[in-house]
């Protein structure tokens, strides 16, 4: 009966779409909203013509059904099952939708892959049903990087409007391996379903995360084989909207509907319960003495030597922990991966010179604990793209990256020794994601990652603007915090000062010619990146019979509103908070006066997260414009988006406006032989 | 690889591309190559003047030939390294392996500055991937990267290593040369036994071999010296064009079961024949389809037309290299069974198609991509990526691209234009040229109003043209795409910082329309920068033109690589001023013209209330002689000019 109702419910809904938006209701009204998943190879040839999704006019695929199923032999093994039937839309689809690759953990046989099959089914000329099937020999198995492989294949025959839909079990041994299921994908889902029936033995903590609701979720007790019980799960979410990537944000995974488990304990007959997934302070003891990780840290001797020889004679603990972050991470050159074990012994990777970030960051807490600070420990975290953590559980899998905290009595500093120019206390944009487990004998616990260490450019300009719209000045742009590293690896990478600063400062100015060039790059990576230079930037303002036209944002301008979409659905994501200052004072040509200013404005975030400032003045023949860029807040949540992107449109449109300077009518006669055709200077 | 972009034509793959290197006994050179004689005071004096980042000390390939088809390669590799960046171009090696390439021996190993061992490279140091390139379904590729490092700089680190190839055509270019190092010494030897014989070819300036016999086995040597690091000419060709090379061929090859010669392009179309024979059966249910496809053509252009569009609609491009399979085309039932195939694949399922009706087609190995390598009708050697198929016709030939499923019939894209190929046949397989095209044919036009608002908003009607190879990259990216991702590809194309599309027609992308004509109308709030009594309008729709190149410390060597194409652009803008507003300062126009391009923008104000921009660029000729670099940067230096003028209009 509830079939029935939600049918008609559905086909309401759609009609209702289709005359709202007039798109071409014929193929549309069909879809109807299965409430169980769809049989292998039955398919109706209304959906075989369907041709678009009303709901989500970008949609390029649906996924028709998704059906996944987990279930345990007596012996403790499991069987993660699954069928998933897409329609394809259009070409767009067959990359993503009509390849498939399933990859697996292979190591020891952990799992394994097999059951495959796939079908096409396309409408023939005469109406009825064609199917095509996957052939075993077009599915393809490889090894991806020792551990994991891959099993790869795609499905015959695609043609915009096919179904296709196909079928595989991965068998496990493992019951730390329970599949998790996504019910949202960066398509629409029409129904998807996940069932796992999980014997009494096992105890799992089932984490479900996003915003759409289950339409089913119900558990029964079962049977299961020889007097034992098992609990049967089964969680349904139908018409789940498409999942799609937007600028500025973490990542999608945070956002999407899915469900993962997490062994807790093992209760087999007659013995007593076996916690496997303990509490935060057992999983931080057993940590703090794995052999690739606590125990890593202080056994070497070579590392505590070299670590003594490079703080000594060093009295201050701060300078030494400077001191030591520089030397390791000047050694060291990470291969990319990112840990939260080390895979070699921490004097090995010192004697490499290379390694993983867990490698890098563990050697680096070794050194550190040489040092005399209050507090050196590693921090295991989530990066931005792996998602939010899960502090209400202890398991590991939530972790895939590790830092290191550091502190003496004063301060508390975040350290990642992963790339040789980021100074002290400054994280890469990865691990900028909420909070992080430290990993300490005294006190384990959750911290926060801050996120207060501001990226911040200053740019100074002093100097002279002559009547043909030249500028010549000194100038002087300051680094601090996070950008400290981009410029230092700039600068390396660069074949001198001079197309150092051209490249830096000067980009968009085809002729600027930079004269005495200074640039300070501190021995300490902490402090800012100093950039000096004298400048020449011939015909800057435009020019016209008695005006010149001149945009004041010389070394930094926002050209384009970064928000251009007027919809969001997540949050946006800066990183770091971030201060912009440009301050530009300039003489002007004699005989010329300002016949337009822009006028002193303020623009704000919502929230106080943010501010736009500027203020111009003009007093004897001087122009000095200044403007301020504050963002406090690196994190804006969707309800305020659009007051961000009207921040952006308003600094964007401040930014683009000249000031107009006149040629005053006394000294016109005199300037005019001076300055040649001045028409024509313009048109340059 | 822009081709990549392109999609269809990313095929590239088909002929394992990526030679590696390399192996075992160095004999007559293992003094040289003694740890000590690797000690930092023994580098020249002159290559440490520089400041260098690195200098690779010696580095010798050795092609060791046992018998036709199976050689080891061995290289011995050692680069004496300064700093970090010199570390990151030399501190690792790639070796490549597939189901021919086996790797037989490697070892490294890192020296202090006095030539002491200070660390060995084992088993953490190496990775092993498959070497995906992005595109293919499955490939056997696979790829060991082996790294060494160590901190204190300078150090020298040495790689030695064998490559056991089992079946291969030709052997590794040679290009002793480095961008950012200069060479000490460097040594290529191909050792064959005396009745092998092999064929050569020097490029740019590459050195004469010395040849060598030694009991049975003949030895021909190539030497290169204190050779400084070798820069490449700023827009020019690439790198490994400007480079000197040593292109070497065995006279046979054998691979799988198969065996061919490079002795001549015949006799090399003669093993590719070979390959392709028989796999053109198609089914009796396709036999009968083909006919049916036919049917109403009037023409045999007709009929060729047609069963191309059947073909596009009823396959795709998906590849899988494995074994002979990188060079042999799976069959017509193949690609009937999955509809999918590679370009090998799709073209000699396009044969059987147009074979069925009577049709001659042939395969045509090419190389698909922009800088296609040069090939010389007295050297044959395997310079290919790729596969199309060659319909002759009485006036001209067709070249069939089968691997896009949304290119107009007969329309040959940038990808394949203007280059020599083979063309396979039963007997006399020679090389063709496929045609590059007038200015003319390839024209991007755009023709727009835009209205303007005294607070600075606008609207734009703008209709974009696209004729010949200009519509290569939008119909990949817009055929079929979803509303998203054609707004997305319109915010790349248009210059305005803000704009919501008002309404736009794709209808001749959706169908394979012989050009493109793409009519959008745009909302662009703030439009123009104003003032309270200005507003000033950046004119013309163009981006930024790519910067000035320096000028040459000497005089210039390589051609210009200046233009994609010989093309025609025309962008024609009419603004409409507010009521109230008139005009303050406008700027003038330019001129330029020269034998290979001319380039004008006119800014005209006849009409009180409108300002007409037209730019008109004509490209002759896209790669320019070595001496037309002075007039090139002019040109470049006027469009920079005048990509960004502004008109300043004021309240009356």
């Amino acid at each position: 009966m509830p079939r029935t109702l939600r049918y008609f419910r559905t086909l309401f809904l759609v009609s209702l779409i289709c005359s709202a938006v007039g798109l071409p209701a014929s193929n549309a009204q069909n879809i109807e909203v299965p409430d169980e998943p769809a049989e292998w190879g039955e398919v109706s040839v209304d959906v075989l013509e369907m041709d678009h999704y009303p709901a989500d006019s970008n949609a390029t695929a649906v996924i028709l059904s998704d059906y996944g199923e987990t279930s345990f032999r007596p012996n403790g093994r499991l069987a993660f099952e699954r069928h998933r039937r897409v329609k394809i839309l259009s070409e767009d689809a067959y990359d993503s939708w009509g390849t498939v690759e399933i990859p697996y953990y292979a190591a020891d046989g952990t799992e394994r892959v097999d059951r495959i099959d796939g079908q096409t089914m396309v409408l023939g000329a005469d109406g009825s049903v064609e199917t095509y099937e996957l052939d075993s020999d077009d599915v393809f198995e490889e090894n991806i990087d020792g551990d994991y492989e891959r099993i790869t294949f795609t499905l015959p025959n695609l043609q915009p409007g096919a179904v296709i839909e196909y079928s595989y079990r991965i068998r496990s041994y493992q019951p730390q391996f329970l599949r998790s299921w996504a019910f949202q994908t960066t398509e629409p889902t029409l129904y998807s379903e996940y069932e796992t029936s999980i014997p009494e033995v096992f105890e799992y903590v089932f984490l479900s995360q996003g915003e759409h609701p289950y339409a089913v979720e119900e558990n029964d007790r079962i049977n299961f084989g020889h007097n034992l019980r098992a609990t049967k799960h089964r969680w349904v979410m139908t018409e789940v909207p498409a999942l799609r990537e937007e600028p500025f944000m973490t990542t999608l995974e945070n956002y999407r509907s899915k469900i993962r488990f997490q062994l807790q304990a093992v209760n087999l007959p007659n013995r007593p319960r076996k916690p496997v997934m303990s509490s935060w302070p057992e999983l931080a003891e057993d940590l703090l003495d794995h052999d690739n990780l606590g125990d890593q840290m202080g056994d070497h001797r070579s590392v505590r030597d070299e670590a003594r020889s490079i703080i000594d004679g060093i009295e201050d603990p701060m300078q030494q922990m400077n001191a030591i972050y520089d030397a390791v991470a000047t050694w060291m050159s990470w291969n990319g991966m990112r840990r939260v074990y080390a895979s070699s012994d921490l004097d090995d990777v010192l004697e490499r010179r290379s390694g993983t970030s867990a490698e890098i960051n563990l050697l680096l807490v070794s050194m550190l604990q040489e040092a005399d600070l209050a507090l050196a420990a590693p921090v295991l975290i989530s990066t931005r793209d792996h998602g939010h953590t899960v502090p209400l559980y202890p398991f590991l899998s939530q972790f895939n990256d590790l830092i290191v905290v550091a502190s003496t009595d004063e301060q508390v500093m975040f350290l990642d020794a992963t790339n040789p120019h980021r100074p002290a206390g400054v994280l890469p944009l990865r691990a900028l994601n909420d909070n992080g487990f430290m990993l300490n004998e005294e006190n384990a616990q959750w911290i926060d990652i801050p996120r207060n260490v501001p990226d911040q450019r200053s740019f100074f300009t002093q100097g002279e603007l002559h009547a043909d719209g030249t500028i010549e000045a000194n100038v002087q742009a300051t680094y601090s915090g996070p950008s400290i590293a981009l410029r230092r690896s700039d600068y390396e990478s660069a074949d001198d000062d001079a197309s150092f600063v051209v490249s830096t400062l000067f980009d968009r100015y085809d002729d600027a010619e930079v004269d005495a060039p200074r640039v300070e790059i501190p021995d300490a990576r902490r402090e800012s990146v100093v950039v000096r230079s004298d400048v020449t930037i011939p015909r800057y303002a435009n020019t016209a019979a008695d005006f010149i036209y001149l945009n004041p944002m010389l070394l930094s301008r926002w050209e384009e509103n970064p928000f251009q979409v007027e919809e969001r659905t997540y949050p946006v994501d800066f990183g770091y908070p971030g201060q912009v200052e440009q301050v530009i004072s300039l003489q002007l040509p004699e005989g010329y006066v300002i016949e337009e200013m822009p006028g002193n404005m303020q623009v704000q975030l919502p929230n106080e997260g943010g501010a736009y400032t500027r203020l111009a003045q003009e007093q004897f023949g001087r122009l000095t414009v200044r403007s301020v860029y504050t963002l406090n807040q690196p994190v804006i949540g969707s309800q305020d988006y659009e007051g961000l992107r009207d921040f952006f449109a308003r600094i964007v449109d401040m930014e683009s406006e000249p000031i107009v300077l006149r040629k005053e009518a006394e000294e016109a006669e005199e300037a005019e032989e001076a300055t040649e055709s001045p028409s024509e200077a313009a048109s340059q | 690889m822009h081709i990549r972009s392109a999609g269809w034509a990313g095929i590239l793959v088909w002929i394992l591309l990526a030679c590696p290197v390399t192996a075992q006994d160095i004999g007559p050179l293992s003094s040289d190559l003694e740890n000590k004689s690797l000690a930092l005071r023994t580098v020249p004096l002159p290559m440490m003047e520089a400041g260098p980042d690195a200098i690779v000390r010696r580095h010798i390939e050795h092609i060791e030939a046992h018998e036709v088809g199976s050689v080891s390669h061995h290289v011995r590799k050692a680069v004496t390294i300064f700093s970090r960046q010199g570390r990151d171009a030399f501190g690792r090696v790639h070796l490549f392996h597939d189901s021919f390439r086996s790797i037989a021996h490697l070892d490294g190993w890192v020296l202090d500055a006095e030539g002491t061992v200070v660390a060995e490279l084992d088993d953490d140091d190496l990775r092993d991937y498959p070497a995906n390139d992005g595109f293919s379904l499955y490939r056997d590729l696979r790829v060991t990267i082996a790294e060494l490092n160590h901190s204190t700089y300078p150090h020298t680190i040495v790689f030695e290593y064998t490559i056991d190839r089992e079946g291969h055509l030709d052997w590794p270019v040679w290009q002793p040369h480095h961008q950012s190092a200069s060479v000490e010494h460097a040594q290529y030897m191909v050792d064959t036994p005396a009745a092998m014989q092999v064929h050569y070819d020097l490029r740019r300036g590459a050195p004469e071999p010395e040849s060598r016999l030694h009991d049975d086995r003949r030895v021909h040597t190539w030497t290169v010296r204190g050779a400084e690091a070798l820069k490449a000419e700023p827009h020019g060709p690439p790198w490994h064009q400007q480079a000197p090379a040593v292109h070497v061929v065995p006279d046979r090859f054998a691979i799988s079961d198969t065996e061919g010669t490079f002795a001549s392009w015949s006799a090399f179309g003669d093993w590719y024949y070979g390959l392709t024979e028989g796999r053109q059966g198609l089914s009796p249910v396709s036999t009968v389809r083909v006919h049916e496809v036919v049917e109403g053509a009037a023409t045999r252009r007709d009929s060729v037309q047609a069963l191309y569009e059947y073909m596009q609609d009823h396959t795709r491009y998906v590849s899988v290299q494995l074994g002979l399979g990188g060079w042999q085309p799976f069959d017509a039932g193949y690609v009937e069974r999955t509809g999918y195939g590679d370009c090998k694949a799709l073209s000699n399922y396009m044969q059987a198609l147009l074979e069925e009706v009577g049709i001659e087609a042939f395969p045509v190995l090419i190389y698909g991509g922009s800088n296609p390598p040069e090939l010389r009708d007295d050297f044959p050697e395997n310079r290919f990526n790729h596969m199309i198929l060659a319909v002759p016709a009485e006036q001209d030939t067709l070249w069939l691209e089968t691997t896009s499923q949304v290119l107009p019939f007969g329309h040959v894209p940038r990808s394949i234009k203007n280059r020599r190929a083979l063309l396979v046949r039963e007997e006399g397989s020679h090389l063709v040229e496929l045609p590059s095209s007038q200015p003319e044919a390839n024209q991007r036009t755009r023709v727009a109003e835009v209205q303007l608002t005294s607070s600075g908003d606008a609207t734009a009607s703008i209709t974009n043209r696209y004729t010949g190879i200009f519509q290569d990259a939008p119909r990949h990216r817009l055929t079929n795409a979803s509303a998203r991702a054609r707004t997305e590809w319109l915010r790349d194309q248009i210059r305005f910082s803000t704009f919501q599309i008002v309404d736009a027609d794709f209808a001749s992308v959706d169908a394979r329309e012989r050009e493109i004509r793409l009519p959008v109308t745009l909302d662009l709030p703030r439009y123009a920068a104003s003032t309270s009594s200005r507003l000033f309008v950046e004119l013309g729709l163009q981006g930024r033109t790519r910067s000035v190149p320096d000028e040459p410390d000497d005089r210039r060597r390589h051609p210009v690589h200046g233009f994609t194409a010989p093309a025609v652009y025309t962008d024609s803008v009419t603004y409409v001023l507010p009521d109230g507003y008139g005009v303050e300062a406008l700027p003038g126009g330019t001129v330029f013209d020269a034998p290979f391009a001319t380039y004008t923008v006119t800014v005209t104000h006849e009409a009180p209330d409108q300002i007409v921009y037209v730019r008109h660029f004509k490209v002759r000729e896209a790669v320019l002689r070595p001496d037309h670099y002075e007039r090139y940067r002019e040109l470049l230096r006027q469009m920079r000019e005048t990509d960004a003028m502004q008109a300043v209009l004021v309240k009356q």
